[in-house]
């Protein structure tokens, strides 16, 4: 075998072995920053909807009035690099068991954040017997 | 040229790229660890804050004192004050800490607790207090 074809299958080998050990590495730091992320992100959420029912409470008249902010620092400091996606929905029971959907307030989007986006589901029983369910969305933005 | 000066032109140029490469990803991985300690303690913050606003929450509406434990793999400082949070905590050496403010309708009492396992004890009023878990009787 001639020295230039050995050379470069030298080379081709060495580039192969950096690419994948790059790779791996790279992979490793992500992951390992998701996984850091996921439970700051999921108590932003709870922060949003924790926050919601403490200011509206069981009153119907406030939730009625009610229109969601997405300022994330409306909720907490400091907010920068997070966003915040708020979905609301007003149930209610009727005698015959039938559940009906008296209202839905939303945003900033329909798909909350994408596939990052942590979420946290908490709900509040009315004064008039309805039921409110929250959903708060947050997400990094870059 | 004569083939050994090649040589070592290209064993001298592998070496100085060599070790480029080397000192910079050295301080890749050493700027990396430190942000990855960074959004720790942030998360330990956050959590923290979480667990005092659903406490706080579920006092006002409920209206009964409500108990939450918020559990951390480290030890850590947390001050509480108002409505901000502080958590100190140590990685790999270093004293880090990360705050957060909680924006409304909570009023934390002052304390300064130093522990892993924490318990935030809210009230109706609206008003919450950090404490050290306290360990059940074995």
């Amino acid at each position: 075998m001639d020295q230039a074809f050995e050379a470069a299958i030298a080379f081709a080998i060495f580039v192969a072995a950096f690419s994948v050990s790059q790779y791996t590495a790279v992979a490793v730091y992500e992951s390992s920053m998701n996984r850091l992320s996921e439970p700051r992100l999921e108590a932003a959420a709870c922060i949003v909807a924790s926050e919601i029912l403490l200011q509206n409470g069981n009153s119907s008249e406030k939730w009625s009035s009610w229109e969601p902010v997405y300022e994330t620092g409306y909720y907490f400091s400091p907010a920068s690099g997070v966003g915040v996606a708020i979905r609301a929905t007003c149930y209610s029971l009727d005698p015959s068991g039938v559940v009906t959907i008296l209202w839905t307030k939303q945003g900033p989007s329909q798909e909350p954040l994408g596939r990052y986006a942590q979420k946290y589901v908490d709900g509040v029983i009315l004064e008039d017997g309805t039921f409110v369910r929250v959903e708060a969305y947050a997400s990094d933005i870059f | 040229m004569d083939r050994s000066v090649t040589t070592i032109i290209l064993i001298a140029s592998l070496l100085a790229s060599g070790s480029a490469f080397a000192s910079t990803s050295a301080a890749f991985w050493e700027r990396a660890g430190t942000m990855m300690a960074e959004c720790a303690v942030r998360g330990m913050a956050f959590e923290m804050a979480a667990g005092a606003a659903e406490a706080t929450s579920e006092a006002v509406q409920s209206g009964t004192v409500v108990k939450t434990c918020v559990i951390f793999s480290e030890e850590a400082l947390v001050e509480a004050s108002g409505a901000s949070i502080t958590v100190v905590a140590a990685f790999n050496g270093r004293l880090l800490n990360a705050s957060v403010g909680l924006a409304c309708g909570i009023d934390l009492q002052p304390s300064r607790v130093s522990s892993s396992s924490f318990t935030v004890t809210a009230y109706p009023n609206g008003t919450a207090i950090i404490s050290a878990q306290e360990v059940e009787g074995i």
